[in-house]
């Protein structure tokens, strides 16, 4: 992974200092909350519900054992013992104290660690595949140019307040997206010419929240080389043009769609012909130097075991076989695996991790693997270098941490956003509406009949717990105080990329869990055969069916949808 | 979490809350001016324009207390309580399990 220079090492110490002595003037009542509140913002640092809340970044969602471990820290040291892993790869603490925020950022500086620009309107946390490097299917480790564009990104003067927040994200698979490029500001797809010469496929002015809107492709090839000056053009003509009067406006989707992708192009390739020339431009030893921090560890020879993951699929032990099967992706190196570790227990918070269980799970990379662990945008960890040989040793020592529910890709693996229980900006609860949900459907082998399955709940329009995209989409809203949720149906983040559809009135809190109990069932109804997943039914029979079992009959006598 | 219909006798009043500056808790406005972590001891203001010209007080005060603002609450014989979901779930903290409650 990448290391920080001095220069890098210098920047994040100063940032931390810069910060301490605005928070003293803070406090001291030198300077008002509105003066504060933009300082605090760039360095990650939120007012919620109960308490500030600190975001720190983990760029691509790659962070090592001993980053781990130093979280773990802070989580017993200055919060409340665990911490909340976001739908966007970084980590949460939710009880943080201004007056010790800034001991958090120094002890976040010790290990290459930070929150800038984890809030704010300027280019955020570059998001990846979390499979990027091991992935059998990837065309190329993406990574590298993740870090590329993370170094550009970070402190660049001219992006430090655009019109609104800015994300980037990138995936490397042919036909596959685990990463929703689709959904983001910017989408980077890395791909090759007819010719096989390397470069990128670029997505622009996707986004969820108020207005969910799925990217266009902008450019169907970039050479690799150009990779920075062309984004830096997509950003100035967004930067000059996005709205600044509106914040539901702002977003670059809004100015694409109002420009319409033609006329957006052209002001994009206007620019790029009149800056290219003296923008920053890869030069190969560059690029190579960059992929050299990612190049894959001292692997020690294996051969196959490609035969050795089938049989443990196919284990006696049933509970075994169910994780091998679920939670375990094949790699690219002979011999290993990847392996999910699931943030969606029984009776756990979708996403939280105590600092007991971090602090093990940091050990469990040492001892399985290069040390090296992933945050995945679904809310779960992985673990990506282990020796298949010794996924049985590694399951067991994850099921005495309430990491190894067999449930990657199936319907309890929700994604799921704070909510109201935490956020300052909720209309409802979707924590414990996840919980509930778990409990309901805690059953393994009917998860595995519905076979792969998104369902995602956001407390509120914005969208944070990507409900347009799921699936199955969950939506808080507000109704006179109290908490209705709005279901939809049909989204989808992957390439074929979707947006759910609401089918009706929203229910209340006491029916919506029978609500989507009522979705699954009329899709084992009416699915043609086991292969048939949800999403796929879903397109070939229309919403239709999903409603009339929703709302044609008198299901909800006692508690009519509002 | 059931907010509307209150039981007979239940009034709507307006307390000022907001979260204090350095430690971020949650506090409300009591009688005497001070800060108070618990909501039964807040003041309840009649009149919303009442809580708001006492909301323009404490805002000066911006070292001590962060977005203060007024919200309607429930009063039942003397007891001031929550009659929103979300200011039940500020006055009584998050609903979920946490990994590690305090
Ligand atoms: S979706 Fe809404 S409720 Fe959920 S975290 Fe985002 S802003 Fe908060």
């Amino acid at each position: 992974m990448y290391r920080y220079d001095d220069d890098d090492k210098r920047l994040v110490r100063e940032r931390a200092e810069q910060f301490r002595g605005q928070v003293e003037r803070r406090i001291a009542g030198e300077i008002t909350e509105e003066e504060f509140k933009p300082l605090r913002l760039q360095n990650g640092l939120y007012l919620q519900l109960h308490a500030y809340m600190l975001r720190i970044a983990i760029p691509y969602g790659l962070f090592s054992s001993g980053q781990m471990r130093q979280l773990a820290h802070i989580a017993r040291t200055w919060d409340r013992g665990y911490g909340h892993f976001t739908t966007r790869q970084n980590i949460q603490f939710n009880w943080s104290k201004l007056d010790e925020v800034p001991d958090i950022l120094d002890a976040l500086a010790e290990v290459e660690m930070h929150a800038i620009q984890t809030s704010g309107n300027c280019i955020r946390n570059i998001t990846t595949d979390h499979l990027g490097g091991v992935a059998r299917d990837e065309l190329e480790d993406p990574r590298p140019w993740c870090e590329l564009t993370r170094q550009w990104s970070t402190f660049h003067p001219e992006f430090a307040h655009l019109p609104r927040k800015f994300k980037i994200a990138f995936t490397a698979t042919p036909g596959l997206d685990r990463a929703a490029i689709k959904l983001h500001d910017i989408g980077v797809r890395l791909v090759q010419s007819a010719d096989g010469d390397p470069g990128f496929e670029i997505w622009v002015g996707g986004g969820m929240g108020r207005t969910p809107i799925i990217g266009a492709c902008i450019r169907e090839f970039l050479p690799r080389r150009h990779l920075l000056s062309y984004l830096e053009a997509i950003l100035r003509v967004y930067n000059l043009n996005g709205r600044r009067d509106n914040i539901f406006r702002a977003r670059i989707k809004i100015l694409v769609s109002s420009l319409g992708i033609e006329r957006f192009r052209e002001l994009v390739e206007e620019e790029w012909a009149a800056s290219r020339e003296d923008a920053m431009e890869f030069r190969d030893d560059e690029i190579a130097r960059m992929q050299s921090f990612f190049a894959p560890p001292a692997y020690p020879a294996a051969g196959s075991s490609d035969e050795l993951l089938l049989s443990y699929r196919q284990a006696e032990d049933l509970e075994f076989a169910r994780f091998a099967r679920n939670n375990v992706v094949l790699h690219k190196q002979p011999g290993y695996s990847a392996v999910v570790l699931s943030l969606k227990s029984f009776d756990a918070p979708a996403g939280d991790l105590s600092d007991t269980q971090m602090d093990s799970i940091a050990n469990l990379a040492d001892r399985f693997g290069f040390g090296e662990i992933r945050a995945t945008h679904n809310q779960d960890l992985v673990l990506p270098d282990v020796r298949t040989s010794d996924l049985p040793e590694l399951w067991r020592e994850l099921q005495t941490l309430d990491v190894a529910t067999a449930n990657a890709g199936r319907l309890t693996d929700l994604i799921c956003c704070p909510g109201l229980d935490f956020c300052n900006l909720a209309n409802a609860r979707s924590l414990p509406l996840a919980q509930e949900i778990r409990q309901r459907f805690d059953d393994l082998d009917y998860l595995d009949d519905l076979g792969p399955l998104s369902l995602k709940i956001s407390g509120c329009i914005n969208a944070c717990g990507h409900h347009h995209v799921g699936n199955i989409g969950i939506l808080g809203i507000d109704k006179k105080g109290e908490e209705f949720y709005q279901l939809m149906l049909g989204g989808s983040a992957d390439d074929d990329a979707s947006l759910g559809r609401v089918l009706g009135p929203a229910f209340s809190r006491d029916v919506i869990v029978g609500a989507v109990d009522r979705v699954l069932q009329t899709y084992l109804g009416l699915r043609e055969s086991d292969d048939e997943t949800f999403i796929e039914a879903y397109r070939r029979v229309g919403e239709a069916p999903f409603r009339d079992a929703l709302y044609g009959q008198v299901l909800y006598a006692n508690h009519p949808p509002a | 979490m059931a907010t509307n219909g209150q039981p007979p006798g239940t009034t709507t009043v307006h307390v000022v809350t907001g979260n204090l500056t350095c430690a971020g808790t949650i506090v409300y406005l009591s009688a005497d001016g001070s800060w108070q972590t618990a909501l039964e001891r807040a003041r309840a203001f009649e009149r919303e324009d009442e809580a708001k010209a006492e909301l323009a007080r404490v805002r000066v005060d911006e070292a001590e207390i962060t977005e203060p603002y007024v919200f309607a609450a429930a009063s039942r014989d003397g007891r001031v309580g929550p009659s929103s979901a979300r200011e039940i779930l500020r006055a009584a903290g998050p609903s979920t399990r946490l990994r590690r409650p305090d």
